[in-house]
């Protein structure tokens, strides 16, 4: 029991903070611009591509300092030369725009390193069991990720909370024109908004593409728990965010150690011609994958703006 | 956002013209393309058509942005598969042809019952929901191995069991002829209903809800009936889909198609009724006959749609009426010259993208076969050689760049045939009150 304790918590842990990760930028993006970047993980995927090329041709650690930087810069480019154009035509236009981007992204993506997994491995300085618990050792590197996943929570509070540009940024989410009149450059700070945020998955990238596996299928895979994180936490709210991310983690990997199914926790048995037999008879740990969205709804049903959401939208 | 074109309406003798174009293209495909496999084709894009329009139900007509429409249609396919098998063996004299019918239903069923959860929210908070619902009930399928079939699916035969006017649906031309019918019922029906007072309410829920609420009708209401009717006309398009395949796999339930449909709708044109259809028919098109030249499909179509999303957010439906006036007021003569300076530089342009992306491509292809030398329309070129590079991608740029004095012509062009036309229109009005 102990054991299983233990499993769920680290592994529930490593697996909400990766889902935060993920989510930070999307919920960045999101909260200061209005913007549903539906290529969020599209320019995650990104940078574990460019983390893997960038390891292959240096080493790990410039990669996990450039490779963001450059999905970050391709991030700005893409708000500053197609994002702006439909801006005047509301959210729906922005996220087909999104839409579209994780398309061409994704082609890109097969083009320059083909339809297979690249072998983008953990660097070896971090390749070693940091601890044990009841006989389970886990790796340094979750460790690490682990830690960029809390520095950069808070660093973005910070970010936002207590230097100058964050307040510049916030006061321009509530009235954009006036700021303008301030004398500041909105169109920049959108554009270094976008960037930052596309940086920020370019960072899941370079950190989560080694643990995860690094295909031209992981954008899509990862995609709609990103949502769910983000429609659970609260649209807009980093604390909902990590909150739902961590919470995410927990339940799964938790449902992943039941073996028992619906029927069996309700005490039912029954023919296997009755109506929703597969479905109450399948086990818990198979069902684990569909859980979030099963969460999302009955969120959705019972407390619409999410965990922290301020606004109904 | 978008424009008044759809609120209105076309009215009855509008929509006749492209009706009975339609009508009369359905009918006479089979003659041009009669091949098996481009009977098949063509059913699909019947399909296609059905789908896209019962998406445009959603988005074009209510607003409603969904990455899940797939979902309806997967499961009216699930449905008739699963109806198809039972009526070959029981005794029930339900004809074949009806089957998609009962699709519907499942899509009338399941798209009111997740409308319900869905659709409290409109813009973005139900774009991630249904996108959400999407993904659920698509692993679901997966998890559900039974009654979905797991990864290989279900199949089901639409020529056993009883059938009306002696039909056997065992030739790709009698299985067309029922899709197209099916097609065409569908498409009035659609079309008829845009004109009703809850197609109407629709519209004005999309452009302004609030102002709906003050009004005293209740805009989420009007959003579960219509993700209902949505989901209506996706689950007879998958039983559609379901006759023509023979089989049906959890795919059709998955994201790939619900953005697919997205798509072809935008593409098309979601703010013009028959958009939707355009888009369909392209979309099917390239998936089906381009993806046998080309693996970079999927990129043209990606660049394709965001140049739309872009350029022409009423899509290519959007581009064509957008000429209706010039054409009627015989003003296009002025355009062309300007059309033409775009279009030499501007395929120029297009070719030479395709062209490096070809190559790149079979840069690729080499590194891991090592034996395919690149050729591109007929002729062979050496992808090893950075001199092909630097050369298309000049001849790319350039074109690129030669493309622009066209462009600010056309602008020009545009503004003045612009102003003659209203000036004429005004013109016009002014004889009208002289005689009147």
């Amino acid at each position: 029991m102990l054991h299983t304790t233990i499993f769920v918590l680290v592994n529930g842990l490593m697996y909400g903070l990766l889902l935060f990760l993920l989510s930070s930028g999307l919920t960045l993006i999101f909260s200061m611009m209005g913007v549903l970047n539906f290529a969020q993980v599209s320019f995650y995927m990104l940078g574990a591509y460019l983390g893997f090329q960038l390891m292959v041709w240096t080493n790990y650690w410039v990669a996990l300092f450039l490779a963001p930087l450059l999905v970050g810069l391709l991030g700005a480019a893409v708000e500053r030369y197609l994002l702006n154009k439909v801006h005047m035509r509301g959210q729906v236009a922005e996220l087909l725009l999104t839409f579209g981007l994780s398309y061409l992204i994704l082609e890109a993506v097969k083009l320059a390193w083909g339809v297979n997994a690249v072998n983008y491995g953990i660097p070896r300085s971090l390749d070693f069991p940091i601890f044990s618990i009841a006989g389970v050792s886990y790796p340094a590197y979750n460790v690490f990720m682990m830690a960029v996943a809390v520095a950069i929570f808070i660093l973005l509070y910070l970010l936002l909370k207590k230097t100058r540009l964050g307040i510049i940024i916030q006061a321009a989410l509530g009235d954009r024109d006036m700021v303008g009149m301030l004398g500041h450059n909105i169109a920049q700070i959108f554009t270094l908004v976008f960037g930052i945020g596309c940086a920020l998955a370019g960072v899941a990238g370079v950190v989560g593409g080694n643990i995860l596996v690094t295909e031209p299928g992981m954008a899509l895979s990862l995609l709609p728990i990103t949502f769910v994180v983000v429609v659970i936490g609260g649209m807009g709210s980093f604390t909902g965010a990590l909150a739902a991310s961590l919470l995410i983690g927990f339940l799964q990997n938790y449902m992943m150690t039941l073996n028992v199914s619906l029927a069996g926790l309700a005490g039912l048995s029954m023919g296997a011609h009755a109506p929703f037999y597969e479905l109450l008879n399948q086990p818990l740990s198979q069902l684990a994958a569909i859980m979030p969205y099963l969460l999302m709804i009955l969120i959705l049903v019972f407390r619409p703006q999410g965990l922290m959401g301020k606004v109904k939208t | 956002m978008a424009d008044r074109a759809y609120t209105r309406g076309l009215s009855l003798p509008q929509g006749l013209g492209p009706g009975a174009f339609f009508v009369v293209s359905l009918a006479a495909a089979p003659w041009v393309f009669n091949s098996n496999a481009a009977l098949t084709v063509l059913s699909l894009m019947a399909v296609a058509v059905v789908f896209a329009l019962s998406y445009n139900i959603l988005f074009g007509q209510t607003g409603l942005l969904s990455f899940g429409h797939a979902v309806y249609y997967g499961l009216g396919a699930y449905f008739t598969v699963h109806a198809l098998n039972y009526f070959a063996v029981s005794r029930i004299p339900y004809p074949v042809e009806l089957t998609p019918l009962l699709g519907g239903v499942a899509g009338l069923f399941f798209g009111f019952v997740l409308g319900v959860i869905s659709v409290r929210r409109a813009g973005l908070g139900f774009a991630m929901i249904s996108f959400g619902i999407g993904i659920l009930m698509g692993s679901l399928a997966l998890i559900l191995r039974h009654w979905f079939g797991g990864d290989g699916g279900l199949a089901g035969n639409p020529a056993g069991g009883t059938h009306l006017f002696g039909l056997t649906l065992t030739s790709p031309l009698e299985i067309y002829y029922l899709m197209a019918a099916w097609c065409v019922v569908c498409v009035a029906l659609i079309y008829f209903f845009t004109n009703t007072p809850l197609g109407q309410m629709a519209t004005a829920v999309r452009d302004n809800s609030e102002r709906v609420e003050f009004m005293g009708y209740s805009p989420y209401q009007i959003r579960v009936r219509m993700h209902t009717l949505a989901g209506f006309f996706a689950g007879v398009a998958g039983g559609m889909a379901a006759i023509t395949n023979g089989i049906v796999a959890p795919d059709a339930l998955g994201f790939v198609l619900s953005g697919e449909v997205i798509i072809m709708a935008y593409i098309g044109g979601t703010t013009i009724f028959f958009g939707p259809v355009i888009g369909a028919v392209i979309l099917s098109f390239m998936q089906i006959q381009l993806s046998n030249y080309t693996n970079a499909w999927q990129l043209y179509l990606g660049l394709l749609f965001v140049f739309i999303v872009i350029y022409a957010p009423d899509g290519i439906a959007g581009l064509l009426k957008m000429h209706a006036p010039a054409m009627r007021y015989r003003k296009l003569h002025h355009l062309l010259p300007a059309y033409l300076l775009v279009a030499v530089p501007g395929g120029v342009f297009l070719l030479g993208l395709v062209f490096l992306v070809q190559m790149g491509y079979a840069l690729h292809g080499a590194q891991i076969f090592l034996t395919q030398s690149f050729t591109f329309m007929g002729l062979a070129f050496d992808d090893h050689s950075v001199w092909t590079w630097v050369i298309g991608a000049a001849v790319t740029a350039g074109a690129f760049l030669g493309a622009r004095p066209g462009v600010a012509r056309a602008r020009c062009a545009w503004e003045r045939i612009t102003v003659e036309i209203k000036a004429a229109q005004a013109l016009a009005s002014r004889a009208d009150g002289d005689t009147g």
